[in-house]
């Protein structure tokens, strides 16, 4: 009887459990991993003169300098070779579709555009993973964006030099809950027990702003500033148990609400120069506010009551991250080897990413490392296609690679059962995308 | 360019983009691997593991009363004695599960060698016995150093902690008393100097040792007992620390001193401190193995052993040697596959 009743709770102290673990800390997919093969190879430095589906991200107002209607598909992967100790953390590959639209329109001089870009993943939907607490986890890269990306963006240019957008992106948080109602006897459990429980599941949509400007000051110089406000996903668990136990009330509450993503707001100014007809140069600096980022150990409430005796357990007290901001430089450079019918860009990109993580010297096991990430990239554009296709085909390829220097995460206690251990590794990514813009 | 290969070029990347980004839908990768220091807390080994029972964690067979042992790269060293004949009445303020070695031959340390299979011991050959006045005629406790050309013993006595040497296999000679009226000593290599801890009065202490020249540097160490929790029963006595050194992956060494602990309800726990420095140490305030009296540790790559002693049942004033090792989910032995 007594296994039985145990059996009956033990899904409560499951979700007890649940609560002490730690959700993860994530950015969104594209400050990750980019989007598109074009701006991924220039490093993300293409918020002076994105004019692609990519501006949907990089810098909306960029959507008003597209003079066609653009339809976009591609697809990256990404494959982290991460360790921890010099052991694998089986940290997952990620790989995604991309797809947009830019849809401008043009009144004289006025120009105003709408654009869309989604970036879906090839395995999940969405995806939450808990960890045990201590245990060392990778946590901008473990399951970090198993996300579905969204944003809706309008711009406008007033003139020719200047053009302005903004737009949102969505997110989805999560609301579960679960109540049990009934009374358990003292004797023939299993025959007289009568417990109903229902469970409910809410995803509400959380959307963000981002907003840009792409100034021209001059025919080789155009400089770009964007901002992305901050994303703050929860998910919450409420588990109710109102039951009598061998007639005796028992009540049982818990309440848990844990960060499940987090994206700093950011502010990125780039500015490009055309040296050479053929040649741009993009320089970027993004800051992102990382230090306002919320405890990744969930939040409990949790009340016990057995005949009116018992109340409230002490649960896990939320632990500091102690993140701080960062500033992130980036460089593009592009050449155009060809052009005419049949256009071919040469790309190169550089991202230097300080960790906003400190070591993990304390319980927390929260695992980051600077980052340098190199890429090339090649992009082949069929124009004149005409009578064929109204417009011209432009193909992307690139591939980077993220070298995350060594760290050393030196415990101060003695007695930490995870003890101290080294972090490093490699990202290997690649992409393709091929977009139609239809004059 | 024809517009049908046009088409079909574009066809065919949307398509290809397609299949790629179906491709692994659904695949699970498996989650980090654990990152584990083996500190604590510690699983008995299991009868697969030994080849034993009652309890399946003992790690020799019965024969007399058993005391503290510890093991060594070449074999397991503990003592032993056999019962009397006509042993005395058992002293009766001992706890239900200590043995009283009144009824018992004077202990003596033994040798055991590893089994072939499993993680047992065969049984043990006397190595050292009392040879001098200040032992009072029993030796136990036994902590051995090997060498490439032999290895010391460190014991201890009713008259305190002795030296003796001898080649690897024993036996040894010597009646060399180090610290008197101390008891259960364990000698570790740490930061260039060889450190002797051990019991005496009730408390612990720590030493250094250049060949037998033995400064005290701390006594008592100062273990912090850790509060009991509600209807958790307390603390009211530490005893037998056996140290180990340990080099964390990135180079840095401590010293982890393992040690049981008498509670007020007459259970028996072990519990772990850890020190940068060999005198300031930090207790570890979780679960380390519960039941086991007279701990001593053995490191091996990625794990740790415990070997201490446990009643052989229920009720028994006999008690077994027995190992555990962290972390806890390490697989020893892979169990036989069902037909």
């Amino acid at each position: 009887m007594v296994n039985t009743l145990f059996q009956r709770f033990s899904f409560l102290t499951a979700l007890a459990l649940l609560a002490c673990l730690t959700s993860t800390a994530h950015a969104t997919p594209p400050d990750t991993f980019g989007f598109g093969s074009r701006a991924t190879s220039l490093g993300g430095a293409v918020s002076a003169t994105v004019s692609d589906v990519a501006a949907g991200y990089y810098n909306p107002a960029g959507l008003a300098r597209s003079e066609a209607l653009q339809l976009h598909v591609g697809y990256f992967s990404q494959s982290p070779f991460l360790s921890i100790n010099g052991e694998t953390s089986n940290v997952e590959r990620y790989g995604a579709m991309s797809f947009g639209l830019v849809a401008p329109a043009t009144f004289g001089s006025f120009r105003i555009a709408f654009g869309i870009a989604l970036q879906l993943p090839d395995q999940r939907v969405a995806r939450t993973r808990s960890a045990i607490v201590g245990r060392p986890r990778w946590e901008l890269y473990d399951t970090r964006s198993h996300r579905l990306y969204l944003s809706t963006n309008l711009a406008i240019r007033p003139v020719e030099w200047l053009t302005l957008g903004g737009g949102l992106s969505f997110q989805s948080a999560s609301l579960l809950t679960l109540d049990i109602r009934g009374d358990v006897p003292f004797t023939s459990v299993e025959e007289n027990s009568r417990l109903e429980h229902q469970f409910r599941g809410d995803l509400t949509s959380v959307r963000y702003p981002t907003v840009g400007v792409q100034v021209q000051p001059h025919e080789r110089v155009s400089v770009g500033v964007v901002y992305r406000g901050e994303v703050h996903l929860t998910s919450t668990i409420i588990a109710t148990a109102d039951a009598a136990l061998a007639g005796a009330p028992l009540v049982f509450s818990l309440v848990s609400g844990a960060t499940t993503l987090f994206a700093p707001q950011q502010v990125s100014l780039g500015i490009e120069l055309q040296p050479l007809d053929r040649l741009s140069v993009a320089l970027e600096l993004t800051w992102a506010n990382w230090s306002a980022h919320p405890s990744l150990i969930s939040d409990q409430q949790i009340v016990l009551e057995f005949s009116g005796l018992g109340g409230d357990i002490e649960a896990v007290p939320p632990i500091p991250l102690e993140l701080h901001d960062t500033f992130v430089p980036r460089l593009g450079i592009e050449y155009a080897a060809l052009q005419g019918d049949v256009d071919l860009d040469l790309r190169f990109g550089y991202v230097y990413e300080n960790s906003p993580f400190p070591a993990q010297t304390g319980i927390a096991n929260f695992v980051d490392n600077d980052k340098h990430t190199f890429s090339l990239g090649v992009g082949l554009g069929l124009n004149n296609l005409r009578p064929t296709l109204p417009g011209s085909l432009r193909f992307a390829a690139h591939f980077a690679l993220g070298v995350l220097e060594s760290r050393d995460h030196i415990k101060s206690s003695f007695v930490d059962p995870v003890g101290d251990y080294s972090s490093g590794g490699l990202l290997v990514a690649a992409g393709l995308d091929a977009t139609v813009a239809f004059q | 360019m024809k517009p049908t290969f046009l088409r079909s070029v574009f066809a065919g990347l949307v398509a290809v983009l397609a299949v790629a980004g179906c491709a692994t839908l659904g695949d699970e990768a498996a989650f980090p691997e654990a990152v584990d220091s083996a500190l604590a807390p510690f699983r008995s080994l299991t009868e697969l593991e030994t080849g034993k029972s009652s309890p399946e964690s003992r790690v020799l067979n019965p024969g007399g009363a058993f005391d503290r042992g510890m093991r060594t790269q070449s074999a397991f060293w503990y003592a032993g004695a056999t019962g009397l004949m006509e042993p005395p009445e058992r002293d009766e303020s001992l706890l239900p599960d200590e043995v009283d070695w009144q009824r018992f031959e004077p202990r003596t340390i033994r040798r055991a060698t590893y089994e072939t299979a499993g993680f047992g011991f065969e049984a043990g050959e006397v190595v050292f016995e009392a040879n001098a006045a200040w032992q009072a005629g029993e030796v136990f406790d036994p902590w051995v150093i090997e060498r490439t050309d032999g290895a010391t013993l460190y014991y201890a006595s009713p008259g305190g902690i002795g030296v003796a040497t001898g080649p690897i296999a024993g036996p040894f000679t010597g009646d060399t008393m180090l610290l008197a009226d101390a008891s259960a000593p364990s000698v570790v290599e740490f930061e260039g100097t060889r450190w002797l801890f051990f019991e005496r009065a009730g408390a612990f202490g720590a030493a250094t040792l250049e060949g037998e020249t033995v400064t005290v540097v701390a006594e008592p160490l100062g273990i912090p007992s850790l509060e009991p929790g509600a209807d958790e029963p307390t603390e009211i006595r530490q005893r037998n620390p056996a140290a180990v050194a340990y080099t964390s992956p990135l180079g840095r060494q401590s010293i982890r001193l393992y040690f049981g602990i008498e509670l007020d309800d007459g259970k028996r726990r072990v519990g772990v401190a850890a020190s940068g420095d060999g005198t300031l140490f930090e207790r570890f305030d979780g679960a380390v193995w519960e039941d086991v009296a007279e701990p001593t540790p053995f490191l091996a790559p990625g794990m740790t052993f415990l070997y201490g002693t446990l009643p052989f049942r229920r009720g028994s004033q006999l008690r077994a040697l027995v190992a555990g090792v962290t972390p806890a989910r390490t697989v020893l032995v892979e169990p036989p596959v069902e037909p």
